[in-house]
């Protein structure tokens, strides 16, 4: 703004506005001194304490600590440089100078113009630019000096040079107790506890003890003071003692954990393979009678299906074959055990998914010798009525076997002094408790005898 | 957190004390009085020379400001370090004799 083409009455305004202003420069002034002299001695002080405790804290974290301080040293003195290298203080004083000074010229222009009378309006009109010539050449010289004191301003702010120290914020939350009451109270706590060994408690000793029980632990403690993340020096990682040594003592092994992942049960090994895996498939090699008994071996399988192939000569002897019959025919009459039998022999085909046919070994199980290869039919009624319709008295068909049918060749079941065809007739003939006791046996042959 | 670790502990925890102790931040309040120029009725150069002097202003106070709060963390951090290191150490002891004395029983 060009102040010459003013009226000059207004620049005396202006003038005398700006000299009421100036009372504020000097306060602004001592400000920007007691700003530098306070970031001086602050970044003095951090930096003489930071160096001294530093040469004594020659661990990490004292390293740590003596990096981040210089930084933060380095930081201060930036803005104290920018305060300096400024020079807002002289030109503040300028400004505050120039504005009296001003005042004075715009005054001393205007009482030149308004105390002298003048012959005629032009006459004075032209006094009049003249003085506003002089007292706006003098605003004009003040405004340079407001803009250059405002420059001065804004560069002694160091805009950009921020604090990147610590922050209270920072520091309190992650260091927990703070360190001033903290420090008389921790300490004589832990010493009680300590038994004889309390005496480290001093500094050098502490710090000796420390680091020779620590060892390279680098344990971490959690209480560490962390505050700035990165910019606080903590001695946490560099703290191993309690690391070590109480990890030693006090947690030995922990047993607990290896019980889970120590055993590893594989859902792989259960039952699965036992049936799929460890009973082959029946193809042709296994018997009629191989059960597949879920959970056994094919060793432990027991040819119950023999009883399917009835009378055939490998069938043993009554109380055997009873007690072999599996649950299913216990209590069951004698008589059905055949009929059962012949189901539980079917069984294992039917389940296995093979055909219902008679694989090879099992004719050397069960069915060699016979009539015919026991089939899944071998129970059906036309079997039965090849039976012999006279029985032993109290043998049931089933429990008989090959020496049980009456029809075939003698065996040791039939003595010579009971094989003869009278000794039949006297069977056939029974007493009433024979006949008693036959009727008591012979279920499914009742039909047949009615 | 990552904290470098090497050369073991070495600490003169006096020292610790002493930073506390004698490190004086800046003081906040010797800058508080001055207030920005106020251009009512004068130069527009005054006007905007008052605009950055309250920008200054606001900037070298909060630097201030953060400035103490930065040196009132250091004091705790430093603190707390010493506590961490003697509390360790004292540990550390109780935990030695501790076992000495399980030994021998």
């Amino acid at each position: 703004m060009d102040y010459t083409t003013m009226d000059i009455a207004k620049l005396l305004l202006i003038a005398t506005a700006e000299k009421g202003h100036a009372a504020r420069i000097q306060p602004s002034i001592d400000r920007w001194i007691a700003y530098e002299v306070e970031l001086q001695n602050s970044g003095r002080s951090l930096e003489s304490e930071s160096s001294s405790t530093g040469s004594q804290w020659p661990d990490a974290a004292g390293k740590l600590f003596l990096q981040r301080a210089n930084e933060n040293v380095a930081t201060i003195r930036q803005k104290q440089q920018a305060v300096a290298t400024s020079n807002v203080v002289g030109r503040l004083g300028l400004l505050r100078d120039g504005i009296g000074t001003a005042y004075t010229e715009v005054l001393d222009a205007y009482n030149q113009y308004a105390n002298q009378t003048y012959p005629d309006q032009a006459a004075m009109d032209a006094a009049a630019k003249q003085a506003a010539q002089v007292a706006g050449g003098a605003l004009n010289k003040l405004a340079t000096l407001f803009v250059a004191a405002g420059a001065a301003t804004n560069k002694a702010s160091g805009p950009g040079i921020v604090w990147d120290g610590p922050k209270t914020g920072e520091s309190s939350a992650p260091g927990g107790p703070p360190g001033g009451g903290a420090a008389p109270t921790s300490a004589p706590a832990a010493a009680p506890g300590g038994a004889p060994a309390s005496a480290p408690a001093g500094a050098p000793a502490g710090g000796d003890a420390a680091e020779s029980a620590g060892g390279g632990g680098g344990a971490s403690p959690a209480g560490a003071p962390s505050g700035g993340a990165a910019a606080t020096p903590s001695p946490a990682g560099s703290l191993s003692p309690a690391g070590p040594s109480l990890a030693g003592l006090t947690a030995p092994t922990p047993i607990g954990n290896l019980s889970p992942s120590g055993v590893p049960i594989s859902p792989n090994l259960t039952p699965t393979p036992m049936t799929g895996a460890l009973i082959p498939p029946v193809t042709g090699n296994l018997g009629t009678g191989i059960r597949p008994m879920g959970g056994l071996t094919p060793g432990a399988i027991r040819p119950t299906g023999g009883f399917g192939s009835a009378g055939v000569t490998s069938i043993p002897k009554a109380g055997t074959a009873v007690a072999a019959s599996a649950p299913s025919a216990a209590g069951q009459a004698p008589a059905s055990a055949e009929t059962t039998g012949a189901q539980t022999a079917n069984r294992p085909l039917g389940t296995s998914g093979t055909t219902p046919m008679m694989p090879p070994m099992a004719g050397g199980l069960g069915g060699a010798g016979a009539g015919g290869a026991p089939r899944a039919g071998t129970a059906d009624p036309a079997a039965r009525r090849e039976r012999p319709p006279r029985t032993v008295p109290g043998v049931p068909p089933k429990l008989r076997g090959r020496a049980g049918k009456l029809d075939g060749k003698s065996t040791f079941l039939t003595p010579p002094g009971r094989s003869t065809p009278g000794r039949r007739d006297e069977d056939s003939e029974s007493t009433t408790v024979q006949l008693l006791d036959e009727d008591l046996w012979q279920v499914e042959t009742r039909p047949l005898s009615r | 957190m990552s904290v470098p670790i090497g050369g073991g502990v070495d600490i003169e925890t006096d020292a610790l004390t002493t930073f506390t102790e004698r490190l004086i931040g800046p003081d906040v309040g010797a800058v508080g009085k001055a207030q920005p120029m106020a251009c009512g009725g004068g130069m527009a150069e005054c006007l905007t020379f008052g605009e950055t002097e309250a920008l200054a202003f606001a900037e070298t106070t909060k630097f201030l400001t953060e400035e103490a709060q930065g040196f009132d963390a250091y004091k705790q951090i430093v603190a707390a370090c010493r506590d961490e290191y003697l509390d360790r150490d004292l540990t550390s002891a109780a935990a030695i004799a501790k076992s000495f004395d399980a030994q021998e029983r």
